[in-house]
C-alpha cells in the first residue's frame, strides 16, 4: 500500500529534483550561516555602539561602552541585586501572563463558541479593550494598594486581550464541517471543546499567547516603573535617578534577552504542537 | 446489531427570504434490519438533508424518524456517518482519526484492525495531509466502520474519487456489509453504483423532494433496470 501513496513518495522526488536544478546556481552566502544568521544584526549593532563610544558622540554618562555594561552587571551581582531583580520580574510576567491567558482562553472559547455568550460579553470586552491599558493604573493602585497585586493585575490585563481576540477569531474560522464530525461521533460540551475547538483554533491561540507574552513584558516594565522596589523596571528607574546609564542599558539588554528567550520557548512548544499542520514554512 | 429505520411523513423546510422553503416533503421509507438501500437523486435535491435527519444532525420540521423503534433525537450514537469529503481531523494521525469513531463504543473494533481491513495499516501514524484523496476517504470509512454501527449512513462517499478507486471502495463497502450486521443507507447520484451495491433503490425527486419510485434489485437485470431508472430522470442511453 505504501507504493500507492504519491503524496509521500512524490514529496521526496520533488525535493530531490529541486536540489538538482538549483545546484549550478550561485547560493546566497546567508544560507550557509545557519543559526548564526540571527547573530549578524546584533553584532553589527554592537559594533556601531562601540564605534559611537570611540568617536565620543555621547559622553560616558549618556552612552557607556558595551564592556562597561557587563561590568555594571557584575557589580550589581556582587552586591546581590542582579539575579533577584531578574527573578522577580520573570515571576511577575509568568504569573500575570498565566492568569491573563487562562481567563482569556475560557472567555475566548465561550464567546467564540456561543453567539448568546458573545452577545452578552463581546461588546463589553471590546469596549474595555479600547481603554489604553495604562489608564487603569491609577484605579488599580487605588483599589489594590501598591503591592504586587496591582502589578500582576495590570500584566494579566495586558496579556488577556491578544489571547482573547485571537482565540475568538480562531474559533470562528474553524471549518464548520469538522465540528459536525465531532457532533456526529458523539462529542459534546467539554469533549467537543477539547477534541475539536481547541486543536482547530490552536494556530490562532498560539499567535495570541505569543503576542500576549510580549504585552506582558511591556506591562511589567510599565508597572515596575510606576512603583516598585524590585524588578527590572525598578533597576531602570534607579539607573535614571542615579545617572547610571550603564545600569539602564543593562536592564534594556536583559529585557531583550528575557523577552526573546521566553518567546523562543513558546515558539518551540507551538512548533511541536503544530506538527500536523501543512502550512507554508517560508522558503529555504 | 442492525436496526430497522422508519421514516414517517418526514418533511424539512429551511427558513428563506420569502418564508420557509420546503426541501423534503412527506417522505415515507422503511429499512429492514440489515437492508442496503440506495437513495438516488439529482444534486441538491435534498438527499443529504435526509441523511442528516436520520443521523440526528438535523431535526425534521414534520414527521418522525425512528431507529429500532426509538425516536431519533440529537446525534444518534447508533448511527455512523461517512461524508462526501473525508473530513479527517488534521491534528490527529490516521489511527487517532479512526479511534474517534470507536470513542464511547464498548464493543468497537481496534483502529489498527480496522485500518488493516481498509488496507492502510502502513499509514497508521501518517498525518491526514500526507494522504491521497482515496486513502483519506478510506480512513473516513474506517472511522465509521470501527464503530460497528447499527445504521451506516453514506453521503456520496465516493463522489470525489476517480473511477478506479471508486470501484475499489464499492467492493470494500460490499465486503464489510456482507454479513448484514448493519443497515445501510447510501446516498448517491451514480445509478450503476446504486444498482451494484443496494438491495433496493429509492428515487428522490421534485421540489420539495419526495420519493418518486422504488426498485428492488434482487433477480432483476441490472442493465434493464438502469435504463428504466435513467428514463425516469429523462435520460436515454444510446443502444
Amino acid at each position: 500500500m505504501v507504493s500507492m501513496d504519491p503524496a509521500i513518495d512524490g514529496g521526496r522526488v520533488r525535493q530531490a529534483r529541486d536540489e538538482a536544478s538549483s545546484a549550478p546556481r550561485l547560493r546566497v552566502p546567508l544560507g550557509n550561516l545557519g543559526a548564526a544568521r540571527a547573530l549578524l544584526l546584533p553584532l553589527i549593532i554592537l559594533a556601531l555602539w562601540q564605534l559611537a563610544v570611540n568617536r565620543g558622540i555621547y559622553s560616558w554618562s549618556q552612552l557607556p561602552p558595551p564592556l562597561d555594561v557587563i561590568a555594571a552587571g557584575r557589580e550589581l551581582q556582587s552586591i546581590g541585586l542582579l539575579v533577584p531583580n531578574v527573578l522577580v520580574s520573570v515571576q511577575r510576567v509568568a504569573i500575570g501572563w498565566g492568569v491573563g491567558a487562562v481567563v482569556a482562553i475560557v472567555l475566548g472559547l465561550a464567546v467564540g463558541f456561543s453567539r448568546p455568550v458573545e452577545g452578552l460579553l463581546g461588546p463589553t470586552l471590546n469596549a474595555l479593550r479600547a481603554v489604553p491599558s495604562l489608564a487603569w493604573v491609577p484605579l488599580f493602585v487605588l483599589w489594590l494598594g501598591i503591592g504586587d497585586t496591582p502589578k500582576l493585575t495590570l500584566i494579566a490585563l495586558g496579556a488577556f486581550f491578544p489571547v482573547y481576540t485571537n482565540l475568538v477569531s480562531g474559533v470562528r474560522q474553524i471549518d464548520r464541517k469538522l465540528i459536525e464530525v465531532g457532533r456526529a461521533y458523539g462529542l459534546r460540551g467539554w469533549g467537543l471543546t477539547r477534541e475539536i475547538l481547541l486543536p482547530a483554533a490552536f494556530p490562532s491561540l498560539a499567535t495570541g499567547l505569543r503576542l500576549g507574552l510580549a504585552q506582558a513584558w511591556l506591562f511589567l516594565v510599565a508597572a515596575e516603573l510606576i512603583g516598585a522596589n524590585r524588578g527590572l523596571g525598578f533597576l531602570l528607574i534607579d539607573g535614571q535617578n542615579s545617572g547610571r546609564a550603564d545600569i539602564i542599558m543593562l536592564s534594556i539588554v536583559l529585557l531583550a534577552l528575557l523577552g526573546k528567550g521566553t518567546d523562543w520557548l513558546l515558539a518551540r512548544g507551538e512548533r511541536r504542537l503544530l506538527r500536523w499542520a501543512d502550512t507554508f514554512q517560508g522558503t529555504a | 446489531m442492525a436496526e430497522a429505520v422508519s421514516i414517517h411523513g418526514v418533511g424539512r423546510a429551511f427558513p428563506g427570504r420569502d418564508g420557509p422553503t420546503p426541501v423534503l416533503h412527506g417522505i415515507d421509507l422503511h429499512l429492514r434490519p440489515g437492508e442496503f438501500v440506495a437513495v438516488l437523486g439529482a444534486s441538491g435535491c435534498g438527499k443529504s438533508t435526509l441523511l442528516r435527519l436520520i443521523a440526528g444532525l438535523d431535526t425534521p420540521t414534520t414527521g418522525e424518524i425512528t431507529i429500532g423503534g426509538r425516536k431519533v433525537s440529537d446525534c444518534d450514537p447508533r448511527c455512523a456517518m461517512v461524508f462526501q469529503e473525508p473530513r479527517l481531523l488534521p491534528w490527529r494521525t490516521v489511527a487517532q482519526n479512526v479511534a474517534l469513531g470507536a470513542r464511547g463504543v464498548p464493543n468497537a473494533e481496534t483502529p489498527e484492525a480496522m485500518l488493516e481491513r481498509v488496507g492502510l495499516s502502513g499509514s497508521a501514524r501518517a498525518w491526514p495531509h500526507q494522504l491521497s484523496g482515496g486513502m483519506a476517504q478510506r480512513v473516513g470509512l474506517a472511522r465509521a466502520f470501527v464503530r460497528k454501527p447499527a445504521v451506516l449512513l453514506l453521503d456520496e462517499p465516493f463522489a470525489a474519487l476517480d473511477a478506479f478507486t471508486r470501484l475499489q471502495m464499492g467492493d470494500l463497502l460490499r465486503e464489510v456489509c456482507r454479513d448484514r450486521s448493519r443497515t445501510v443507507l447510501l446516498v448517491t447520484h451514480d445509478v450503476s453504483e446504486a444498482l451494484r451495491l443496494a438491495d433496493r433503490v429509492v428515487l428522490l425527486g421534485g421540489k420539495p423532494a419526495a420519493i418518486t419510485a422504488e426498485y428492488a434489485t434482487a433477480g432483476r437485470d441490472a442493465n434493464r433496470l438502469r435504463a428504466e431508472i435513467l428514463g425516469r430522470f429523462g435520460l436515454h442511453e444510446a443502444a
